[in-house]
């Protein structure tokens, strides 16, 4: 298979998750995945083959997106770790009452919200996902356990608040 | 699988499935554009006009050079050969007498 045609396999996922790199910004995600096919497709970066494809793509759009963040400053909050939780907080729930997933995810420390979404919604291991990351997997192990934890609380506290 | 993680389960599977309604941009449009490199035709037709003027003035240079160098004198001393040959109107007195 060629590198194009292994890009096109994996076309949707890759955007869905260049999405959630950016916070759920479309056009930020767009920009983000074009210039990360570019730099696969120019051999800017290069696939050794130590994983598969679809980690390393993944892993290439996350920096991709962390460079576009960064320009765009609006990577503020990376690496700071916010314990306090923001419980019921305004936007979790859309209008009419329904759960507004990405808002909920937004609450989440970036790192936590990535790992999540890539265990829970790409379907990975926490060692794939830590590998994406570029991390250890005692670090990404803590990142999980946290985020798993916070956003559990999140999800109650929506619940508790539609039930009342 | 805890109670825990069947929450996050079922709340990221609702979330996929609301992605899916969501429209992914088609592939192509993240693609490079590759140009296609053809020549306009009135570049062309400048081209051959500059290479026909480039060659004919390395023509005319050429034949110039060559024409000055058939008119000019070889040596030194054919040059002083209009002065060494000259002669005066009255020369022929010098011999007469």
């Amino acid at each position: 298979m060629t590198t194009k045609e292994l890009l096109e396999v994996h076309h949707k996922e890759a955007y869905y998750w260049a999405r959630q790199c950016c916070r759920f910004q479309s056009d930020l995600a767009s920009d983000v995945l074009q210039t990360a096919y570019l730099k696969v497709l120019e051999e800017r970066a290069r696939y050794s083959g130590k994983s598969s494809f679809k980690t390393w793509l993944f892993s290439v759009i996350r920096f991709t997106a962390i460079d576009f963040m960064q320009a765009k400053s609006l990577h503020v909050n990376r690496y700071v770790v916010t314990d306090d939780l923001q419980l019921m907080a305004p936007g979790v729930e859309s209008e009419n009452g329904d759960v507004n997933y990405e808002d909920m995810i937004k609450q989440l420390p970036e790192r936590q919200a990535e790992l999540l979404m890539l265990v829970f919604y790409h379907d990975m291991t926490v060692e794939k996902a830590a590998e994406v990351m570029e991390t250890s997997i005692g670090t990404a192990r803590t990142h999980y356990d946290r985020g798993k934890k916070k956003l559990r609380e999140l999800i109650l506290a929506s619940q508790l608040k539609r039930a009342i | 699988m805890n109670e825990g993680d069947k929450l996050l389960e079922s709340f990221f599977g609702t979330m996929r499935e609301a992605d899916r309604g969501m429209a992914v941009p088609d592939i192509q449009s993240f693609m490079p554009l590759q140009k296609k490199v053809r020549m306009p035709e009135w570049a062309a037709i400048a081209a051959a006009v500059n290479i026909v003027l480039f060659l004919g003035v390395v023509w005319y240079h050429g034949h110039i050079s060559q024409n000055m160098a058939a008119v000019e004198p070889a040596t030194e001393i054919d040059k002083n050969l209009d002065i060494m040959t000259w002669q005066t109107p009255t020369d022929q007195l010098l011999s007469d007498f």
